[in-house]
């Protein structure tokens, strides 16, 4: 990215436009923002930074009325305003577009843009509207077509769309949730400059991202934010990459004390990926040429900002994903696109992320969840007919050994806590089969202290039971605690994998941010 | 979860929330008085339309005091319990088959064919046309929901909508036979095909026809509600349906699931169109059926997907279906009068699974809980 250039010189003029102070906002098991202070500036490009679920989001939510926070004061050019819904924010001039479009897309472009707009009137007049569309659309050098419907507009194009929205109804405050998420380079070439142009016209513009390089080259302020609070504050041009993705993922990395099991003798290895590119959803490949072996009895965790691949690399391994090329060995056997109740028959057990959206059916009961993967296997069940009392009986073991809190093996599994859907997963995971390798992907995601040190528990003694364990993470601590050995990944690639005793924040850091590799680092 | 809709002018604000836990008895209770509340509110609109609400209550449980009426309540229950029951498949896999009438109305058409060939020498023989009528009925209505079914897993199609369009291409594809190539040449013109021989008929010795449906129905609400509860097959749909993440995860086959539970919607909803023809008007005609396929739409939902709640439920329709043909004779009311009542069930039942699955809260703003 073209770092500075497109950026006026000017620095943000000192009114500002927005000042939270003190935001509070509580849900159900999280606090999303703990004592919040944000101000936006007439004229700067403000990018907020976090990873996912450190806050942004919501703070910005809040900043347009979805959400009303606990505590805290929001002033609007230095008056208080209470906003109660999007509405109010609107009228001061605050728009946000939104990460999924909100478009009807059998609608035209103009259409669009001025529904439920009070210039509409009763019978609109098209052609004037048109016009005037046109005239601010060419502002900021896009080509867009207002007759067009915008169901067949490109990603880019209806990001203007949402933009127009704003812009019709006199936004100047723009809040743009991970905008590129859906854009291809060249449109977010195209978008950046047009943030750069809005600012120029005195418009405030909040970069929601998880993506320091979008940080850095488009914004004037940066601020970070990590599990609900502000960490930074500053100028764009006094912050270093290495202090945003420290900021970002991780504290003291030499304050972390290290479980890994130390030097083993032969090492066995388990699984064996060579050269694996796996597509993304948008049609951009997401794993490119991925290589990496992971041994018995070691812990190789992947880490990395999120977004970077590693979601698609674990669900290509895990058979819920088809590799486009490449080799996936585990034990010997190629294993590239086989289904994931094959690969579970292999010994390759999985933990999702999202427990409750991928591991298990809320609605039906816990034995039926432990039942899940193992269903059509003796002595779950025999010639089609399922064999109810030995599930319950292992269901019942399960909760026994992996202290799932529940009243009985007859509860809905919904209704259980995140730790404890996390471990009847891992219970079911491990219960049934005997793995080979175990894949976790963000196993302690929103998980409370007790809960997460449960589930290291687990993994860690599962190592020493010569597993190998393949573990995504982007909380940079637990990586620490737990590797043997870290896995870097950025843009769809493993720019290096270190052993844990040569982790540093320096290195981590430059390969987290900019994807240097160790030995370019060193 | 909260979702949240302002009453501003009020000053009210109306809260949904999301139940934690939705019991049995306050599932059953809350069906059970949201069905009390629309027969209420039927009453009131016919009592306002001059007729007398009463009187209308009065004849639908007529229908369960004599025994005449009860045959011809089960009788006229038969095809929806049996696409009720089929449909219980397609939704429990969270394919929302609405095409249950026109997979009855190939049945129909699939049987009526094979009478016909019989007719003209080339058939099974007498004592075959009976397995050769359900076969084909059976076999013609699972193919035609198929269509759809394969359409989704190969384009995405909403089923919603292929459902919905192939009904009118078989009511048409009917409709066409027995007007032209099928009309029945000794039927004095009339728009009729040749009447089924008694042979076709599910008949046990001994017991009026009414008593074998409900055993025939009877033994496939009881199997369909063993293959839920205790098949790989019914558990695996189960799952394809409350969630397609843990399912692919958990490795179900999703599209060959799909496609068994769907052909065995369709295969009941073309056994229950054999009926129709075979037993309940003895020939196929135009408009041989009033919806049966519709009515077991609501049915399974009000029975909630369990066989022998569905089973209930459908009995319901009958009843209302048998009302409805007394009070027509009786005081003239029209046959749209029944239906109002079935789509009062119907929004019934949806207001129900809204009530059980949220908590209304209504809050005075700046102030505590209303109510």
């Amino acid at each position: 990215m073209d770092r500075g250039a497109e950026k006026s010189g000017h620095s943000p003029s000192p009114s500002p436009k927005v000042e939270m102070r003190g935001i509070v906002k509580r849900f159900p098991g999280v606090l999303a923002n703990d004592n919040v202070d944000f101000t936006i500036y007439e004229g700067e490009v403000h990018a907020l930074l976090g990873e996912n679920g450190a806050g942004k989001t919501t703070l910005m939510n809040i900043l347009y009325g979805i959400y009303t926070p606990d505590s805290g004061t929001i002033r609007v050019r230095g008056v208080p305003v209470k906003l109660r819904s999007p509405r109010d924010a609107i009228k001061l001039g605050i728009g946000m577009v939104h990460q999924d479009f909100r478009l009807i897309e059998a609608h035209t472009v103009v259409e669009n843009v001025f529904l439920n707009h009070r210039e509409l009137g009763f019978v609109p007049n098209w052609r004037s509207l048109e016009s005037r569309l046109e005239e601010l659309a060419s502002n900021y050098g896009w080509k867009l077509n207002p007759r067009a419907r915008v169901g067949g507009l490109s990603p880019g194009e209806k990001q203007q769309v949402e933009l127009l929205k704003l812009l019709v109804r006199g936004a100047d405050i723009l809040l743009l949730d991970e905008p590129t998420s859906v854009l291809t380079p060249i449109e977010t070439r195209m978008l950046f400059k047009t943030m750069r142009r809005m600012v120029e016209d005195g418009k405030s513009v909040v970069l929601i991202t998880h993506k320091l390089s979008e940080a850095l080259s488009v914004s004037d302020r940066i601020t970070v934010m990590r599990r609900g609070r502000v960490v930074l504050t500053r100028p764009t041009s006094e912050v270093t990459i290495e202090e945003l993705s420290i900021a970002m993922v991780g504290t003291q990395i030499e304050g972390v004390v290290s479980r890994a099991r130390g030097e083993q003798g032969e090492k066995e290895p388990i699984l064996k990926i060579s050269n694996l590119s796996v597509m993304g959803d948008s049609g951009v490949l997401a794993v490119r040429d991925v290589n990496l072996t992971v041994y018995r009895g070691e812990i190789l965790c992947i880490a990395g900002v999120s977004g970077n691949g590693q979601v698609e690399l674990v669900e290509a391994i895990t058979g819920l994903r088809k590799p486009l090329r490449g080799k996936i060995i585990l034990n010997g056997l190629d294993i590239a696109g086989a289904s994931p109740r094959r690969l579970f028959e292999l010994g390759l057990s999985y933990i999702p992320p999202e427990g409750k959206k991928w591991g298990i059916v809320p609605e039906l009961s816990i034995y039926e969840n432990v039942a899940l993967r193992v269903i059509r296997r003796q002595p779950y069940s025999r010639l089609g007919m399922i064999k109810w009392e030995s599930i319950i009986k292992t269901a019942q073991r399960v909760v026994t050994e992996f202290r799932v809190d529940a009243s009985s093996v007859k509860a809905r599994a919904g209704s259980l806590s995140g730790g404890n859907v996390q471990r009847l997963i891992l219970g079911r995971e491990l219960t049934t089969s005997n793995p080979l390798l175990l894949v976790a992907a963000y196993p302690t995601k929103g998980l409370d202290i007790a809960a997460t040190e449960q589930v290291k528990r687990i993994l860690l003694g599962l190592r020493d039971e010569k597993v190998g364990i393949l573990m995504v993470s982007e909380d940079l601590d637990e990586v620490l605690e737990l590797s043997d050995r870290i896995a870097v990944m950025y843009g769809g690639r493993i720019v290096g994998v270190i052993k844990r005793s040569e982790a540093s924040a320096e290195v981590l850091g430059s390969m987290m941010s900019r994807g240097v590799p160790v030995s370019a680092a060193a | 979860m909260q979702r949240r809709s302002t009453l501003n002018s009020l000053g009210l604000q109306v809260s949904f929330e999301r139940r934690a836990e939705i019991g049995t008895r306050f599932s059953i209770s809350v069906t059970l008085g949201m069905l009390i509340l629309a027969f209420l509110v039927s009453g009131l609109i016919f009592q306002l339309l001059g007729f007398s609400a009463p009187q209308i209550y009065r004849s639908f449980f007529t229908t369960l005091t004599s025994a005449i009426m009860l045959e011809e309540v089960f009788r006229r229950s038969t095809p929806i319990i049996l696409a009720a029951i089929g449909l219980c498949y397609s939704y429990r896999m969270g394919f929302w088959n609405i095409g249950a009438e026109g997979q009855l109305y190939l049945g129909m058409i699939a049987a009526t064919g094979v009478v016909i060939l019989q007719k003209a020498g080339i058939g099974l023989g007498e004592e075959l046309l009976l397995p050769a009528v359900a076969a084909a009925s059976m076999l013609a209505g699972g193919v035609w929901s198929l269509i759809p079914a394969l359409l989704r897993i190969k384009f995405g199609a909403n089923e919603i909508i292929t459902t919905l369009m192939l009904n009118y291409t078989a009511i048409l594809l009917a409709d066409y036979l027995i007007h032209g190539p099928w009309k029945d040449p000794a039927g004095y013109g009339f728009a009729q095909t040749v009447a089924f021989p008694a042979s076709s008929k599910f008949m046990i010795p001994g017991v009026s026809e009414a008593i074998t449906y409900l055993m025939i129905v009877g033994v496939i609400t009881a199997l369909t509600y063993l293959v839920f509860r205790f098949t790989v097959f019914g558990f695996e749909s189960r799952v394809l349906g409350l969630n397609i993440f843990a399912s692919r995860y958990a490795g179900v086959p999703t599209a060959s699931t799909l496609l068994r539970g769907v052909f065995i919607s369709g295969a009941l909803a073309g056994l229950a169109g054999l009926i129709v023809v075979s037993g309940l008007i003895g020939r196929m005609r135009p408009g041989a059926s009033p919806g049966y396929g519709y009515h077991a739409i609501i049915a399974s939902m009000l029975g909630g997907l369990y066989p022998p709640a569905v089973f209930m439920s459908s009995i319901l329709f009958g009843m209302l279906l048998t009302g409805g043909d007394l009070l027509q004779a009786g005081i003239q009311m029209p046959k749209s009068g029944v239906e109002i009542i079935m789509a009062l069930i119907f929004l019934a039942t949806i207001v129900a699974e809204f009530v059980k699955r949220y908590r209304i809260r209504v809050l005075r703003l700046g102030r505590g809980v209303v109510a």
